[in-house]
This record gives structure tokens, sequence and C-alpha cells, in this order.
């Protein structure tokens, strides 16, 4: 469990600060936490400082990066994550998360979340990383499980490699549910299987989202610019049935209106607060 | 390490690196190495395309998709991506045969860079402080909320064609939050030149030293040149030490 956060929260992005630092002010929203990417608030737009400030005082906060590239072969780019660190204890931030993928390549920039070879010298080799960085950030690193449209070397199932890396590492999980619906739907296996075969008790929270279909590929892209489907909520209510944690609704793309943020949050509430009752995540 | 050779050739494939490795991944799955490739490609064509919307528009949408799948191959290093378009710039800038295709090419990027700049600093403690009222012998510093650029193009006018020598400040407007510009003449560019210190300097100084190289009367010239200084002020353009 994540201390301070519990039951539901938002993702904060530039389009909406503004708007949403005004209506915690008001009295009017303010969602169980929030979620920031440090990557977007490490310089910003100085028209919404003020408004990112108050937020961080304001609310609880998990940080969810986007650069650490723990999969790539390179060793830590310690630089870029010093600038991580400095700007989590500047504002506080004790929950850091990302991705299991790898982004860069011997310092070269994709931007792009890439897939790892799923093998047990790799599991050795991320955990090995992860330790560094956590002990660099003094602070555990919560493990996401990415997408992937291309298959990667495996000589294990994604669920077991997850478990492998988390075990050796012992760090705590954040479950994107819309990824794993999204792979199930690519690489054709059943959704709830991974559920089952995952270590879910380790998963510190959990992330829907919404994907989009492109039948010129034949393929279901993590797109986080559309509402979450029906199978996605099913798939969470499977989620909270088994280990009822925070969770929160991504959106990175085609950002709405925050009014309509604040329905999907609803939404949210209203599927997972059965959930929520008596099992500590008050 | 097996995993490392195969990491390497995936991403040499989908970023167009110059070294392609001789085995190639799992070719059953070119499909979706391409969906890689486009994904790739076009996270770096939509921040680009945001950033220098006048560059595209100058140089054209097809040698401006061209002039990207030629940067992802040439190993962008900037971790923060808002940062990547000023890489983007310097690797055009350093290989100028990539851009035949406009002259202002060079003056589009540098503009439209400064402003991105400006938009995204922190000046909140130029932002809390007032206005400081005009004094010439106050020390005042160019303030970091501002560019002075010497240009060969009026690009901020529109004018891509004539050539000349141009200078402009750029300066973040804190009432509208937005960049503003001004046309400013290669006296007061030089004018501005010795504020560009961390502890200020006169007023009165920087006329006497620029007056004496453009051999002008600072007595004829110094009411003018400290009345647009302190609009200078107002703007935060320069600012109190």
């Amino acid at each position: 469990m994540l201390e301070g956060i519990s039951r539901c929260g938002i993702g904060l992005r530039r389009e909406f600060v503004v708007e949403f630092a005004e209506g915690l002010r008001a009295g009017r929203f303010r969602p169980g936490w929030v979620e920031i990417t440090p990557e977007n608030w490490i310089d910003m737009p100085f028209r919404v400082r003020d408004a990112f400030e108050e937020v961080m005082v304001s609310c609880r906060v998990v940080a969810h990066g986007l650069s650490l590239s723990i999969g790539s072969p390179e060793p830590v780019d310690i630089q870029h994550l010093s600038v991580i660190k400095n700007f989590l204890d500047k504002y506080g931030i004790e929950h850091y998360s990302e991705h299991l993928s790898y982004s860069t390549w011997n310092g070269s920039q994709t931007y792009e979340l890439l897939p790892v070879p799923m093998t047990a010298p790799m599991a050795d080799f991320i955990a090995d990383k992860l330790k560094r960085v956590s002990d660099f950030l003094q602070r555990p690193v919560i493990l996401e499980n990415a997408t992937y449209y291309y298959r990667p070397p495996a000589e294990m199932p994604e669920a077991e490699f997850i478990n492998t890396v988390a075990r050796k590492t012992d760090c705590p999980l954040l479950l994107d549910v819309n990824n794993v619906y999204v792979n199930s739907l690519n690489h054709g296996f059943d959704p709830r299987a991974f559920i089952d075969d995952l270590d879910i008790d380790r998963t510190a929270y959990i992330h829907t989202a919404g994907h989009t279909y492109y039948p010129q590929d034949n393929l279901f892209i993590d797109t986080h610019g559309a509402a979450v489907s029906g199978e996605v909520w099913d798939l969470l209510l499977y989620v909270m049935q088994r280990k009822p944690a925070p969770a929160m609704v991504e959106r990175d793309n085609n950002i709405p209106p925050l009014a309509e943020i604040v329905s999907e949050y609803d939404r949210l509430l209203e599927v997972t607060a059965p959930f929520y009752e008596g099992v500590g995540v008050a | 390490m097996l995993e490392k050779i195969s990491q390497e050739q995936f991403v040499a494939l989908i970023t167009g690196a110059s070294i392609i490795p001789e085995e190639k991944p799992d070719r059953s799955q070119n499909d979706r190495l391409k969906v890689y490739k486009d994904l790739v490609y076009y996270r770096f064509y939509e921040v680009l395309k945001n950033i220098y919307p006048l560059f595209r528009k100058e140089v054209g949408d097809e040698a401006f998709e061209n002039l990207v799948r030629r940067f992802i191959g040439e190993n962008p290093r900037e971790p923060l991506i808002w940062k990547m378009p000023n890489e983007f710039r310097n690797f055009l800038c350093s290989r100028k045969e990539l851009l035949p295709l406009t002259p202002a090419a060079e003056d589009l990027l540098s503009y439209e860079w400064s402003e991105v700049e400006l938009l995204m600093g922190d000046y909140s403690e130029i932002a809390k402080t007032q206005s400081p009222g005009f004094s010439p012998d106050l020390p005042l510093a160019f303030s970091r909320s501002a560019r002075k650029l010497k240009l060969t193009f009026r690009v901020y006018a529109g004018d891509y064609t004539s050539s000349g020598e141009f200078y402009v400040v750029l300066y973040y407007n804190f009432s509208d939050y937005r960049v503003h510009f001004l046309e400013i003449t290669p006296f007061m560019f030089d004018l501005l030149g010795p504020f560009d210190v961390e502890n200020g300097f006169s007023p009165e100084a920087a006329l006497t030293g620029t007056a004496s190289k453009y051999n002008v009367s600072k007595d004829e010239i110094g009411e003018v040149v400290f009345k647009t200084l302190g609009e200078y002020c107002q703007k935060k353009i320069l600012v109190r030490v």
C-alpha cells in the first residue's frame, strides 16, 4: 500500500491544471490523489506554474516517469536521474513509478516505450539496475507493465517476467489493466489468466485508460486518448475482486475538458467503491 | 548478450539509425516493426510540428518530414522531449547542406525556438518584483524573460525574402502570458549588450559606450534612449539587480 494514496486519483495535465487548482480552492473537486509525469513539469509554461505548485501542496501525489528507460543496456543516466530526484525532493513526492520497458539506446532517444526481451538474464539486469535507481532516488520504484506490439525474444511468459523482476527487487507494481487488455488482444491470450498469473498482491495502484483499434494494421494501440472501454472496466473489476488498490484513469492524448475528467473519475469511484469498504484502502 | 543484440537491431530498424546490424529481428513481425517505426516518427514529428509551424510551412511538408526522419536517425540525446526541438535546430544548423530550401530557415528555427524557451522559463522572482523606476545611474540587467536576436530576415514580420541585418527583442509578457517582439535598431541592440551581466550595468555607462561607438552625441539622444530603456523596464526586458 502507498502511504497517503487511497481510492481514486486523476492524472494532472497542463491543459486543465489552472482550472483544477481553481476547483480545489473553491472546494468543487478534490480527488483522492493526483498523478503527475515529472518530465512534463520539470520545466513548464510559466502561466501554469503557480497552479501546479498549488496542487502540489494541496494534494497527495504520485509521480509517473517516462524517461528512466530501465531496460536499456547502458548505465543509468545519473545526470538526468538527478534532475528527476531534485524534482521529487522539491515537491516532497514519495511515490515514483516507471515502465518496464526502454526508450533509449546508448543515450539516443526514441521517446517511445519499447518492449524488453523477457529472459532470465534481462530480468537480472533490470533488477540490478532498478536497485541502483531506487538507491539513488531514495525511494522504491513502482514498476508498470507496458504494452508491446512487437513480440520481443522471450523465454518466459510476460507475467512470469514481471513477477521475476518484482521478486528480485521487492518492488511494488503499477498494474495497467488497459495494457493487459491491449496486449491480450494483440497477442491472443486471456487477460484474466494473465491477472491470475501475476503476483497481484504487489499491486500498489492501478491505471485504466482508453485504446484505439487501427484496422489497417489489425492492431490495438494504447493511445490513452479515448474513453475506457467496457471490457477494460470489466477487467478492472476482476482485478479489484482480487486486490483492491487505488486506481486512476490515464489520459495523455485528446485531453478532454476537466468536466469530462471529473465524470470519468466519478465513474471510477462508483465502480471501485464496493471494493474499498473494510479492506484498508480508506 | 543475446538481449543486447536483439535490442540494438530493433532500435536501429525503427529509428533508421545509420548502422543497421546484419542480423535482423524476427522478420515475421515486419508489420509490427513498422508500427514502432511510425510511433517513434510521430512522437518526434508532432513535437517538432508544434514548435516550428513557420519553419515547416516555409520548407514544405515533404521536406519537413524528411528532415524529421533524418534527425531521428542521428541519435538525438535530449532526455526531456520539450527540449528536443533545440537539438533538431542545432542539428540542422550544423548540417547546412540539409537546408537548401529556404534562406530564412536558420532564422525561423532560431526565432521559433526562442519563443518556446521564453514560454517555458521560470520567472517566479521576476514576476514578483515591481517594475523598477528608471534611473540612468541604477544598474540594470537584461532579463531571463527576454532574448535579443540578430537576424538576416525579418521573420517576425513574415518576410522571408529580403535579406539584411535585423534586430529584435523577444520578451515574455506577464499580462497575457505570451511572447511579444519589438523590432529594434542596431544602436539599441548594441546598447543592450552590456546589460548581459549578472551584476547589472549602468544605463548611463551603456549609453556613453554606445554613443561613442556610433559617433553620436550622448546629450542629444540621451532623453530618447532613457525613455526607451524605461519602457523596457516596464516590460521587464530590463530588471533591477
